[in-house]
């Protein structure tokens, strides 16, 4: 959004931001102070486990208010490896390329206390994603792969898909997209909260949403629609007809998965109290895509600080070109 | 003749003109428009005014420089070594972000060579680009060989009137006439690195001792199945030319041989080779220019990964131009391209030019 | 040099007999061609004792040996063919040396052979031309040339003329009657044309349907034709067949008349014939003299003059109905329509059972 808003593609919304107070952070899309665009619905991701998983390996149970440390998190790991019974401890989705990447990993770079870039300025990521946080980040991601904890990139995506179901991986973080196919496949399946690795923990925010286009004739009309859709009653449809968290505390509670005590209602208090938007930038296209390649490289076995120092360079570099994105 | 091809040739003109106007819509403008945002700053979209920066971004993707470094050394001057005896050295980084070294500012380790206790390293601006550029070459030099040899040899091995043999050319040339994506899919799954068909099948030949390998996960063999896949893919088309290159021979040659008494081999040598002369340079530069396209399986089966080892050219000028919304330096990388291809075709015309 | 015996060969393609039990003995040294229709089977022989066909049963002996089982290059022979069969990216050195370099000959043999032979064909001076670069009679000649170059005891043309003009094929005609005086070898050559089989031959072999239909020198058969198909097949214009009746036979005599004939007393050659029985009248057009209507032997009218100088030919429609065609050795003018009559020497007229 913030790339298309700064290239004048979108228009700020007509539409008094008050009457989205109540809508969860990571559905509002600000560029320059304006609101440019709203969601119907967030996402959130959430550690997938099995209840006989953890009495089995006997690990404590992780709440919102208490999750995994990240050394609680890796005994976890070493004790679902140990006990054989798995292809992988961890599926993290190194087959799903692309988008996911930083929008699933970089919250575990943040918990660690680094980031994709400088927030305070958003002119440069040095410091950010090559500082002392990012390097032991870094050197954590490579020890997943290196020590056989997580299968790499060249999973199968088929496993991705059904890994889990099909007992192959201990945990599995992943979206709640894919809660309701978990639940039907396993029962006992319970979704985990990020372990927090010592800046708390983490996860993604921001899915799909509505903008108006710059162009567009008839901008009232559309805010007409967007103010018209986003009522909690089509909120909720929409959740009840695609999985996804609903934006508001009202609309979820007419769901049937998001209300108190439904299956998937974890997901909406993750997003509620962890959820954390990806860097706020036009630059963020091109630091998503570095971001990706120095994942799939150090996972790979590529030196982490070598990685690290080359996609922030990348990311200044292109940052420069472009005259400093506006910011 | 001019007059007469413009004033009474209406007709013809006619029949050209969507050819014309696809061709120069689709191929000469966009080759022009990459030529010029290759000197600029031109970002996919931008509210910033486009600006001439002339060369810098080819200076960004091919600059290359070598640096010495001296081992590291204790308090009494001797070198320190690893456990293994290595000769440690200091990193890289430790100069290429050194405000001291602002010329090397943003560069990167390529490789590296000893040099008696010093080791050499070559960094470059764009390694990712340094990669790309080699892999592209690897498999240009591999895949024609291979994709065009294997080709030559189904044709020769199809050009038999046996029975069934039409069955035998249809399932040659079904890879090509299948998406590129879907046969890249598959071919993930055969290389898949756990329960891959590959894996399975040398495993079953090998009576299990073969261990699994991770075809597309390790750097050491994710080109080389890229290649072996890719020449599977594209060997049905150019054994149809072959084919058809060999049905224009005269079967007088062929008997003249067998009158002579040539083997097998000199009657390839002598009569089936040299009447596939030109067939042969068709191949050789369809091949080629095919290979240098290297995009469809990258994208589908690695990414350009892992650790680069299968980047190539055109990967990076759509991941740039388009993941990255940088069109400037992925016209660079276009333009770039162009004048590599254009360099080879040229030498190979000039090697397979008719001598007289 | 060698002698050359085909004992009861055939040769079928699936269940279709093409050659259907042929005995024919070649001398040393002798030229024969095998003449007859398109499909006859007259290439298939010939390729059937180069060994380029196999031989479905019988024997082929060359100089003695039996040759059904050996490959071609073991059984003494030299090729030319209809399309020359030089190889276009050789020289015209490089194709006359060609058996020799499959032989792997060295240098000087094959210079000095390649020498020879083109002084026989004199045509040192193309030696290092390439083939795109010589007329049609000069590639025949180096075909030749390729064929004497291997020294064979027989050599084997299959209609090498046809592909040239006219005027060509009579200068090549020549050279290759010379060529076989100055090598006396054992010739044998396919052709259609009649001409190139009279002037070139010392035993002509006519061949219809697979079946060997007259041997015998090219005189023997154009004035003694077995039948009625080498009657009709050798000489130009063709032979005239008149449907006649016998009206009485006495010893080796037949007496023969029919509407437009008078009656004749003909040789009947020994060929069974029964009184009141229809036959046919063999008389060559050369053989015609024009008399006035009431003189002649044939009667009928004038349809169509061919002026050709030193030669007429006309047309005739016999008082029956049938067509006759005479050749007069001299110029003459005729009305169409005119009533003439023919006169002829019976000794040179031939009379066959119909059908035959």
């Amino acid at each position: 959004m913030p790339n298309w808003a700064w290239s004048g593609y979108l228009q700020p919304l007509p539409i008094d931001e008050s009457e989205f107070d109540d809508f969860l952070p990571g559905t509002k899309g600000y560029w320059d102070g304006k609101l440019y665009s709203i969601g119907l619905w967030d996402a959130a991701v959430a550690l997938y486990a099995r209840e006989s998983t953890l009495d089995d390996l006997g690990l404590r149970r992780p709440t919102l208010e208490k999750p995994w440390t990240g050394e609680e998190f890796m005994a976890a790991l070493d004790a679902a490896k140990a006990s054989g019974d798995y292809e992988y401890a961890f599926d993290p989705g190194m087959a799903w390329t692309g988008e996911w990447y930083p929008y699933a990993f970089s919250p575990f770079l943040q918990s660690f206390g680094g980031d994709i870039v400088d927030r305070s300025t958003y002119k440069t990521a040095e410091g950010a994603l090559n500082g002392e946080a990012a390097m032991e980040f870094g050197e954590w991601w490579q020890s997943l792969f290196q020590d056989g904890y997580a299968p790499g990139t060249s999973q199968d995506p088929a496993d991705r898909d059904n890994g889990f179901i099909e007992g192959k991986y201990a945990f599995q973080w992943n979206g709640n997209w894919a809660a309701v196919a978990a639940l039907e496949g396993v029962d006992e399946v319970v979704f985990l909260p990020a372990p927090d690795f010592g800046n708390g923990s983490k996860i993604g925010a921001a899915s799909w949403q509505f903008g108006i286009s710059a162009a567009s004739e008839h901008p009232d009309g559309a805010a007409e629609f967007i103010e018209f859709a986003t009522q909690d009653k089509y909120l909720a449809a929409f959740s009840d007809g695609i999985g996804l968290i609903p934006a508001t505390a009202s609309a979820a509670q007419m769901t049937e998965n998001y209300k108190d005590g439904g299956p998937l209602a974890v997901f909406y208090d993750l997003s509620e109290a962890q959820a954390m938007v990806r860097p706020v930038s036009p630059g963020y296209v091109v630091a998503a895509k570095v971001f990706e390649k120095a994942l799939a490289d150090i996972a790979n076995g590529a030196d982490v600080a070598d990685t690290l120092d080359a996609a922030v360079d990348e990311i200044d570099a292109d940052i420069e070109k472009n005259g400093g994105y506006g910011h | 003749m001019a007059s007469k091809l413009t004033r009474s040739n209406g007709v013809g003109w006619a029949f050209a003109l969507p050819g014309f106007v696809l061709i120069t819509t689709f191929i000469i403008l966009p080759f022009f428009f990459a030529f010029w945002f290759s000197l600029t700053n031109q970002r996919l979209i931008s509210p910033n005014p486009t600006e001439f920066i002339g060369l810098s971004n080819y200076e960004r993707l091919l600059g290359l420089d070598v640096i010495t470094l001296e081992p590291e050394r204790d308090d009494t001057g001797k070198i320190v070594r690893d456990e293994d005896g290595e000769i440690q050295y200091p990193r890289v980084r430790t100069i290429t972000r050194n405000p001291d070294f602002p010329e090397y500012k943003g560069m990167r380790e390529w490789f590296r060579w000893q040099s008696g206790d010093n080791a050499k390293v070559v960094i470059a601006s764009d390694v990712v680009f340094m990669k790309a550029l080699v892999n592209t070459l690897t498999f240009v030099v591999f895949i024609v060989p291979l994709q065009g040899g294997g080709a030559l040899l189904l044709a020769l091995l199809i050009n038999q009137r046996l029975r069934g043999i039409n069955g035998f050319r249809t399932i040659y040339f079904m890879p090509v006439v299948i998406s590129i994506v879907v046969i890249s899919l598959l071919w993930r799954f055969i290389y898949d690195g756990n329960d891959g068909l590959l894996n399975n099948i040398l495993a079953a030949l090998t009576f299990g001792l073969f261990e699994p390998v991770d075809w597309l996960g390790n750097p050491d063999t994710a080109l080389g199945s890229i290649i072996v896949m890719s020449a599977w893919q594209g060997v049905g088309l150019h054994m149809v030319i072959w084919l058809s290159g060999l049905q224009t021979i005269s079967p007088t040659l062929y008997e003249v041989a067998a009158i002579e008494g040539a083997s097998k081999w000199q009657t390839f040598r002598y009569v089936t080779w040299p009447g596939l002369r030109n067939t042969a340079i068709l191949v050789l530069i369809v091949i080629t220019m095919q290979a240098f396209a290297l995009f469809a399986q990258i994208d589908v089966m690695t990414n350009g990964g892992p650790l680069d080892s299968t980047q190539t050219l055109v990967f990076q000028a759509v991941e740039r131009g388009y993941g990255k919304q940088d069109i400037s330096g992925g016209s660079a990388i276009s333009v770039i391209l162009f004048f590599m291809v254009l360099a080879i075709s040229l030498v190979q015309r000039y090697l397979t030019r008719e001598r007289s | 040099m060698a002698t050359v015996k085909l004992k009861n060969v055939t040769k079928s393609f699936g269940t279709t007999e093409v050659i259907k039990g042929v005995d024919i003995d070649i001398e040393d040294g002798e030229f024969v061609v095998f003449v007859g229709p398109s499909g006859c089977g007259k290439s298939t022989l010939l390729r059937m004792i180069s060994g380029l066909e196999d031989i479905t049963s019988g024997t082929i002996e060359i100089g003695g040996v039996v040759v059904n089982d050996l490959p071609p290059k073991e059984r003494g022979i030299a090729m030319v063919f209809q399309t020359y069969g030089i190889f276009p990216h050789m020289t015209v050195r490089e194709n006359v040396a060609f058996g020799l370099t499959i032989n792997k000959a060295d240098k000087q043999t094959k210079e000095a052979k390649v020498q020879e032979a083109a002084r026989i064909l004199q045509m040192e001076h193309l030696l290092d031309r390439r083939p795109s670069q010589l007329s049609g009679g000069q590639r025949q000649r180096v075909a030749i040339g390729r064929a004497i170059v291997r020294d064979p005891k027989v050599f084997l043309f299959d209609e090498p003329l046809s592909n040239l003009d006219a005027a060509l094929r009579m200068d090549m005609r020549l050279e290759i009657g010379k060529l076989h005086q100055k090598l006396a070898a054992t010739m044998i050559y396919v052709t259609h044309d009649q001409v190139e089989a009279m002037t070139l031959a010392d035993k002509i072999v006519v061949l219809k349907d697979g079946k060997v239909m007259q041997v015998g020198a090219p005189m023997e058969l154009y004035h003694e034709p077995a039948n009625l198909f080498v009657a009709g097949f050798l000489g130009a214009p063709s032979m005239n067949f008149i449907r006649v009746t016998v009206e009485a036979l006495d010893g080796g005599e037949a007496r023969v008349t029919n509407k437009a004939l008078d009656p004749i007393v003909v040789d009947t050659r020994g060929r069974p014939f029964a009184v009141g029985q229809e036959a046919i009248l063999g008389v060559r057009p050369q053989y015609l003299h024009p008399v006035p209507d009431a003189e002649g032997k044939l009667h009928g009218k004038i349809t169509v003059t061919e002026r050709l100088g030193a030669e007429t030919v006309v047309e005739v429609t016999l008082e029956d109905g049938e067509p006759l065609i005479a050749a007069l050795s001299e110029d003459r003018i005729y009305q169409s329509g005119e009533k003439i009559g023919f006169d002829f020497d019976t000794g040179h007229a031939q009379l066959f059972p119909p059908e035959d």
